[in-house]
């Protein structure tokens, strides 16, 4: 397990991390997110060494990171970065060497994620006459050719078409699930919460929410219950405790206290319900609640603090 | 005994330096710019001897013609070292045709006058004048009764050689020439390859390889085998011109070539790896502040005012090879690598004076290598304008 522990980076007059503290756990995809300038960038560079913080410590495993279990990390920078004019395998085998690997235990990694990326007949290719998506791939395959215990990836979605999103969250999930760390950052809300077991959210350099994904929604105050009837919606909007917040023509959406029970609520509404959904708010809701929040603080989620 | 770590580091190190060569020695820039090289310096050796027709006198004589003057400029001829081609013409008109015509350098006109076509050359005059006079002697020997081979003896031409002194003592005109080119070599040599260095940084950073690389390996490492991979690539280049630049020479048998001792090439090569260590891990750090090429050439101003620095040292030296100055500017590392190959292919260099040189270079290496890897590492991930140097050398990343 990788942990952040109270991290604090300063520049000059910007506060990049105020006491950044969250987790990363083996075999779980987690997600990373947080406004442009909230220190996700900086929080990253300090897991791979890039940055030496002010304060706060980083530990792996339960002990203070060391340049030794760095090499075990894979990272994938914001700004990709590779040579331009280098073939693809060259640059691949390059890599996975100045992680440790022996040449050929480098040539074999290298060959076998290109083969599982679909780039094999691209070996022997210089970078940049391959296209923007496979450059991308190639990108990943640096940060994965060692095998690495924790990965760290900075947007690996921005740029991607659909098909290649889908792509790369099978891979992630593949990845994760034998066992690696994973953490990611992305602006796309919805890939979080389709993919991620955990979540942190940060904003200012402070994480305001962090934890398994599911018990941070359960945990919300509120629920949504979306209701369709066949006819005669009105009944709806007037129910005790439950606030409308859609109504749309025999479709009603109320946003109800998580301590008001669905069953009792819609005791009286009738059997001529179409559809019915009761759930808890989506993670859009729940990041800009948190990082709108005047004075954030980092809100543990029970069942899933250390 | 290596640590572990250590062992690595160096691992490291090295692959980033093979990693140089292979790309850099395998491009078709740098095969294209070794064979430029080559044929460059074959022709900078071969050129003027091809062109130089001056060893070989062509001479016309024209009517009466004292026995004996032809043999008797030949061997001043080769006194010399020069060959003659000797041309007989019936008439003056003929032979003057012929000097007009460039087939002959100069007429000798009844064994007392010489003709040019447009001037004079003083010792071909010398030569005529010493044949013509000898011839005349001769003749005098021989109606005063003194014997052919007395006479020969009294006769056999003295070589000069000249040496042109300069203002200074001991430089002579050969050595002060390969200490210029030598200089130039080395100037142009550091510049160039410690200048790969500087590209190589800046369009590291600018790509975000760096990021890359310093997700693996501390930035000294990264810098250390840059400086190496370049260093040896510039090597193998110089020593490909080199070996080319000498078997030339050899080949047309450069009477005019001078000579290099040994020891004075092996301190020559040793100055050249000192100088670009120096002049790579400076620019190295400085290209690190900048995200472009053209901020990181103005980066480098300030070093390549202290590059200039060494050339106006060399023109010092050459007029006052002995003072303080001089030997100063030969221990200074900035100026070392330039003005002590210049003291050295122009002097001899006193053995303790290359070792104090040396010592001042290595010492100041080791300084220059920590502060230029700390500015290297808290430069490289930071974009945008110029870094300032200020803030790196205070930062603790």
């Amino acid at each position: 397990m990788l942990e952040l522990i109270g991290v604090s980076k300063r520049y000059g007059e910007v506060e990049a991390l105020a006491g950044c503290t969250f987790q990363v756990r083996p075999g779980r995809l987690t997600g990373f997110v947080g406004p442009n300038g909230a220190g996700k960038t900086t929080a990253m560079r300090a897991v791979l060494g890039l940055v030496t913080p002010d304060e706060g410590d980083v530990r792996w495993r339960g002990h203070p990171v060391t340049p030794t279990d760095r090499r075990r990390f894979g990272y994938m920078p914001e700004e990709r970065g590779l040579y331009p004019r280098m073939r693809v395998l060259d640059q691949l085998v390059f890599l996975g060497r100045l992680s440790g690997l022996s040449a050929a235990a480098a040539a074999r990694e290298a060959t076998r994620w290109l083969d599982a990326l679909g780039l094999a007949d691209r070996a022997s290719s210089r970078l940049d006459d391959l296209s923007h998506g496979n450059q991308q791939r190639v990108q990943l395959a640096a940060a994965l050719v060692h095998a690495p215990d924790l990965l760290v990836l900075d947007e690996p979605f921005s740029g991607l078409d659909p098909l290649a999103m889908d792509a790369m969250s099978g891979l992630l999930g593949d990845i994760a699930h034998g066992g690696a760390g994973v953490l990611f950052s992305s602006h796309q809300l919805d890939i979080i919460e389709h993919l991620c077991e955990d979540l942190v959210v940060i904003d200012s350099g402070r994480v305001v929410l962090t934890g398994d994904l599911d018990a941070i929604r359960d945990a919300a105050p509120v629920r949504y219950l979306e209701i369709t009837v066949a006819r005669d919606p009105e009944r709806l909007l007037h129910l005790t405790d439950a606030t409308v917040v859609v109504h749309d023509g025999n479709r009603v959406r109320l946003r109800v206290a998580r301590t008001v029970d669905p069953v009792t609520l819609l005791a009286g509404v009738g059997g001529d319900v179409v559809r019915l959904a009761y759930e808890p708010p989506a993670l859009s809701e729940l990041f800009h609640a948190a990082v709108a929040g005047p004075v954030p603080t980092t809100r543990e989620v029970s069942g899933v603090a250390r | 005994m290596l640590r572990a770590e250590d062992r690595e580091g160096w691992r490291r190190t090295w692959i980033v330096a093979l990693r140089e060569i292979c790309e850099r020695g395998g491009s078709r820039a740098y095969r294209i710019s070794t064979v430029l090289g080559v044929i460059l310096v074959v022709a900078i050796v071969l050129v003027p001897s091809l062109l130089d027709k001056s060893t070989t006198y062509r001479v016309g004589m024209s009517g009466a013609v004292p026995g004996g003057t032809v043999t008797a400029l030949a061997e001043q001829a080769r006194a010399v070292n020069h060959d003659l081609e000797v041309t007989h013409y019936p008439s003056v008109a003929d032979g003057e045709r012929a000097v007009r015509d460039k087939k002959i350098d100069v007429l000798l006109v009844d064994g007392t006058r010489l003709e040019w076509r447009t001037k004079s050359d003083s010792t071909l005059t010398a030569a005529i004048a010493n044949a013509v006079q000898v011839v005349h002697i001769r003749d005098q020997a021989d109606r005063l009764g003194i014997s052919s081979d007395k006479l020969a003896q009294l006769l056999v031409p003295v070589s000069l050689t000249s040496r042109t002194l300069g203002a200074a003592h001991t430089a002579d005109k050969d050595a002060n020439t390969v200490g210029f080119v030598a200089v130039g070599l080395m100037y142009l040599a550091i510049s160039f390859y410690a200048g790969s260095v500087l590209t190589g940084v800046v369009q590291e950073k600018a790509n975000r390889v760096a990021e890359v690389l310093l997700a693996r390996m501390p930035a000294r490492e990264i810098l250390a085998g840059k400086v190496v991979g370049i260093g040896v690539v510039g090597l193998i280049q110089l020593a490909a011109i080199g070996v080319a630049a000498v078997t030339t020479a050899a080949f047309i048998g450069g009477a005019d070539a001078p000579s290099i001792s040994g020891d004075v090439l092996a301190w020559t090569c040793l100055w050249f790896v000192l100088g670009y260590l120096f002049y790579s891990v400076l620019y190295a750090a400085l290209g690190a502040t900048t995200s472009r090429i053209e901020d990181a050439q103005a980066a480098i101003t300030p070093i390549t005012g202290l590059m200039l620095l060494s050339y106006f040292g060399v023109i010092y030296a050459e007029e006052n090879p002995d003072a303080v100055v001089t030997i100063l500017l030969s221990y200074f590392p900035p100026t070392a690598p330039v003005v002590m190959t210049y003291r050295l292919a122009v002097h001899a260099v006193p053995g303790w004076q290359m070792m104090t040189a040396a010592t001042c270079m290595v010492i100041a290496m080791w300084g220059l290598i920590r502060l230029a890897g700390r500015i290297y590492s808290g430069a490289l991930l930071r974009f945008g304008g110029r870094v300032p140097l200020r803030d790196l050398v205070r930062t603790r990343e």
